[in-house]
């Protein structure tokens, strides 16, 4: 096991060295200039001199070769510093780490009750008849084909503007106001969960209908075991390695694209700083937050890997 | 085998689901939301919902419309804007134009800057000074400063190398106000000034606090105690945040939430018109080199269609320069120069030699829906007369990279002037390469004649010059001045005091924060 986990892990720091890589040369040919994009004020009011805009350059290293702002970049890398960014002029592994905690308390809530409610809804439709289908089919079908952003601007407009029982959006820390941080939390999560909710509803009652038709679920149900054992212990837990891995694709996924939901609820996540980030040219910030992302993304599939292993015992055989 | 159909009882489950439910909703019922009291005294803290996230400031600079209103909290110049834009005394109290290129200034008595050090005349000289620096990002009519001459600790006295009827009015403009000699380096930051209010604490990504500042000269006269601008890059959330009532001011209120915000009794929208959009050329090749062919286009847009489709009505359509209006400037031969004629406008192409019309690019911002729409509507005028626009549009930093180094045909931006003299139009139609005027278009006649409007100090000579100035821009079309933009501003009933600054500097707004109190709203 240990062994697997090795392996996966220098396999992954491989692919993170690569990511960084082509991601470097990307944002190195898309159009835009960092010292431009700094002295235009990013509404194009700034009044910029090709003198003013040389000493810029020069001051944040833009004026190097490409290959020696690239050795540069990756030798910080080895030692943890992701670089300084241009525009807030802070490092980028401080900015990362005090996003970072918002987003992720975001992705784990959501995962969390669209997990549970997933499971429930999806197990529930598997043992109910066709009206219970039926309407999870439905409403489901809804989940996931509303836009995020959709969903979030009619939370917006029904529980803040219209019944004002909720904010529209902002942050604040929990340590500074627990009941506030939780309000403002209630709407971005809720946005998020009805589609992650919907996605895991629809693949746990797949997997509940083809398990339940498994030898072993007649063979425990034909030696007396009662219908809610035969259901936990024979069913459930085995339809459950197929909901862990879209779970954890899904918690990949929504690590950055947390977005629109960030944007709509002025949430201060690591996909808002990252689209920031693009926007102005921001190298620094860039290349840390993909790093970042790219590294949970990696980190998330080596668990749901040995999650496998806990579910299924014929993977830890194997 | 049979399944039993019983109904089930519920589960633990369901059970935990709902207490968490109720959980939720008993917290929401506990916290407050919004700002202000309806009752006794009013607290006199303004939660404004800015547009985007404060800046590291820098002095000199001018660093968005956000960095402009924050250094209208923070700092202060010699001299300052009043709510109808008028220029009024800021750090000095007292000024006077010796003559077209001589300004002398007396400080206020007991100025200091926020960590407590005083504000002298050296300050002054040294703030300027460093202005005058192109490393400095500032603008560049501070070259123009030719000498300061300092008089004890109050007295300033400023020579300019030409005269220049503007001066004043930059001397009033937020980015370049009088600040600690440690900010006077293009990396140091600039968030100490002399202004009503200090920059107290930083939320990355959340939000910046602001609180009075009791060492500013009309400290008196500010009641606001704090100002918390917290950061809505969305435009729909900034409006959210306002009718939900987490928010009092809001800026940048989109178009489409002007009726929204018109019709809630609560709330009051105060917009004015001030920027521009605008058109520009690329004149060192293809079609664009010929002003004839600038012309045609000028005579083939549809402006009103601009404004009613893109600004959703609010605006103004511009046919020619923007000047003051009802000022001694708005006249037919500078804000009548073309109208919508798209006949016209092929009998020019011929004239140019493109009887057939032709194929080019046309470059906006995606970014911003307001450029792209525009010049999705400036697609299908041109069509009609024979000009097939290919759009081509990208994020505004690669917009801004096109321009200023001509790759692109036609492109389609937004700018707005810095003061209202006519003066202001320089920077717009030539000089270095820049995002804020067409490519490789050079005209020495017309820089003269802005010149001569600036500096003269004959009145006569003035009108002449600019009268000139309109009469080359009318004939050559350095660029195309499309239509006015509303820019919004919306608070509920409990913000007093704020004004939304007509014209031009609409975005120096923020200095009338400083007369803001709240009320029950």
């Amino acid at each position: 096991m240990f062994g697997y986990i090795a392996k996966r892990i220098v396999t992954g720091v491989g692919i993170l060295l690569v990511i960084v890589t082509i991601v470097f040369i990307a944002i190195q040919t898309v159009p835009g200039d960092p010292a431009l994009v700094l002295l235009a004020g990013n509404g194009g009011a700034g009044q910029v001199s090709p003198e003013a805009l040389d000493a810029l350059r020069a001051r944040l290293g833009l004026d190097r070769p490409v290959l020696e702002q690239y050795l540069s970049y990756m030798g910080g890398l080895l030692t943890g510093d992701l670089g300084t960014s241009f525009q807030l002029q802070r490092p980028v592994t401080e900015l990362i780490l005090g996003r970072l905690p918002n987003t992720l308390e975001l992705v784990a809530i959501v995962a969390v009750i669209a997990t549970a409610l997933g499971v429930f809804i999806g197990a529930s439709a598997a043992r109910g008849g066709r009206a219970a289908n039926t309407i999870m089919s439905l409403f489901t079908a809804l989940g996931i084909s509303a836009p995020v952003y959709v969903i979030g601007t009619v939370l917006v407009y029904v529980a803040a503007v219209s019944l004002r029982i909720l904010p529209a959006g902002g942050f604040v820390q929990f340590d500074q106001d627990p009941g506030r941080h939780i309000q403002l939390l209630i709407l971005p999560t809720l946005a998020i969960a009805v589609g992650l909710t919907s996605v895991i509803a629809r693949t746990t009652r797949s997997a509940v209908l083809e398990t339940a038709d498994q030898d072993w679920v007649r063979t425990a149900t034909a030696i007396g075991l009662s219908r809610g054992q035969v259901f936990r212990g024979s069913v459930l837990r085995n339809s459950l390695t197929p909901v862990a891995t879209v779970v954890g694709l899904e918690i990949g996924t929504l690590l950055g694209a947390t977005v629109l939901v960030e944007r709509v609820f002025s949430w201060p996540g690591l996909s808002t700083l990252l689209i920031d980030g693009v926007s102005t040219r921001d190298y620094p910030v860039i290349q840390g937050v993909v790093i970042v992302t790219a590294g949970l993304f990696v980190a998330i599939n080596i668990l749901v890997d040995v999650l496998y292993t806990v579910l299924d015992p014929r993977a830890r055989l194997s | 085998m049979q399944h039993s159909t019983s109904p089930r009882k519920p589960t633990r489950f369901i059970r935990a689901l709902a207490i968490t439910a109720v959980a939720a909703i008993s917290l929401t019922a506990c916290a407050a939301t919004g700002s202000g009291s309806s009752s006794g005294d009013v607290e006199q803290v303004l939660t404004y919902g800015i547009n985007g996230a404060v800046p590291v400031l820098h002095a000199g600079q001018t660093q968005g419309n956000v960095g402009i209103t924050v250094n209208a909290l923070i700092h202060r110049g010699l001299l300052s804007y009043d709510a109808d834009g008028q220029i009024i005394a800021g750090l000095a109290e007292e000024w006077e134009v010796v003559d077209p290129s001589t300004y002398r200034f007396t400080l206020r008595e007991g100025l200091t800057f926020q960590d407590g050090s005083p504000v002298t005349s050296a300050n002054v000289k040294n703030s300027l000074e460093y202005y005058t620096t192109a490393d400095s990002g500032a603008n560049a009519i501070f070259q123009q400063i030719s000498d300061i001459e300092v008089d004890g600790d109050l007295g300033v006295t400023i020579s300019l190398s030409a005269n220049n009827s503007s001066f004043i009015s930059y001397l009033a403009l937020a980015d370049t106000a009088i600040v600690p000699d440690s900010a006077l380096d293009p990396e140091a930051v600039n968030d100490i000034g002399a202004g009503p209010f200090e920059l107290t604490e930083q939320t990355e990504g959340v939000s910046t606090i602001f609180t009075k500042f009791d060492g500013y000269y009309g400290a008196d006269d500010v009641e606001l105690e704090q100002v918390e601008a917290v950061y809505y890059t969305d435009g729909a959330a900034r409006v959210n945040a306002l009718l939900s009532g987490d928010v009092d001011l809001i800026d940048y209120v989109p178009w489409e939430s002007f009726s929204q915000v018109e019709d809630d009794p609560a709330l009051t929208l105060d917009a004015q018109v001030g920027p521009f959009l605008m058109a520009l050329f690329n004149t060192t090749s293809g079609p664009f080199a010929e002003a004839k062919v600038r012309e045609a286009v000028a005579f083939a847009i549809n402006r009103e269609n601009i404004v009613e489709t893109v600004l959703l009505g609010n605006g103004q359509p511009t046919y020619g320069v923007i000047v003051p209006e009802g000022g001694e400037y708005d006249t037919a031969d500078a804000t009548a120069m073309y109208e919508y004629d798209p006949e016209h406008a092929k009998e020019l192409l011929a004239e140019a030699g493109y009887p057939d019309g032709f194929s080019v690019n046309i470059s906006t911002s995606s970014q911003h829906a307001f450029l792209q729409d525009t010049a999705i509507s400036m697609q299908s005028d041109l069509a009609a007369i024979g000009v097939e626009l290919t759009f081509d549009g990208s994020d505004f930093a690669s917009l801004v990279e096109k321009l200023n180094n001509g790759t692109y045909d036609l492109a389609v931006s937004g700018g707005v002037g810095a003061v209202t003299d006519p003066s202001w139009l320089t920077r717009f139609v030539g000089g270095a390469p820049s995002f804020e005027h067409s490519y490789g278009y050079s005209n020495a006649d017309l820089t003269n004649a802005l010149e001569t409007g600036n500096s003269s100090g004959d009145a006569d000579e003035v009108r002449a010059s600019f009268d000139d100035a309109f009469m080359i821009i009318k004939e050559d079309v350095p660029m195309l001045f499309l239509a006015q933009r509303a820019q919004g501003y919306a608070f509920s009933n409990g913000v007093e005091g704020f004004s939304n600054i007509p014209g031009f500097t609409t975005n120096q707004s923020g200095v009338t924060i400083a007369d803001v109190h709240m009320v029950a709203g």
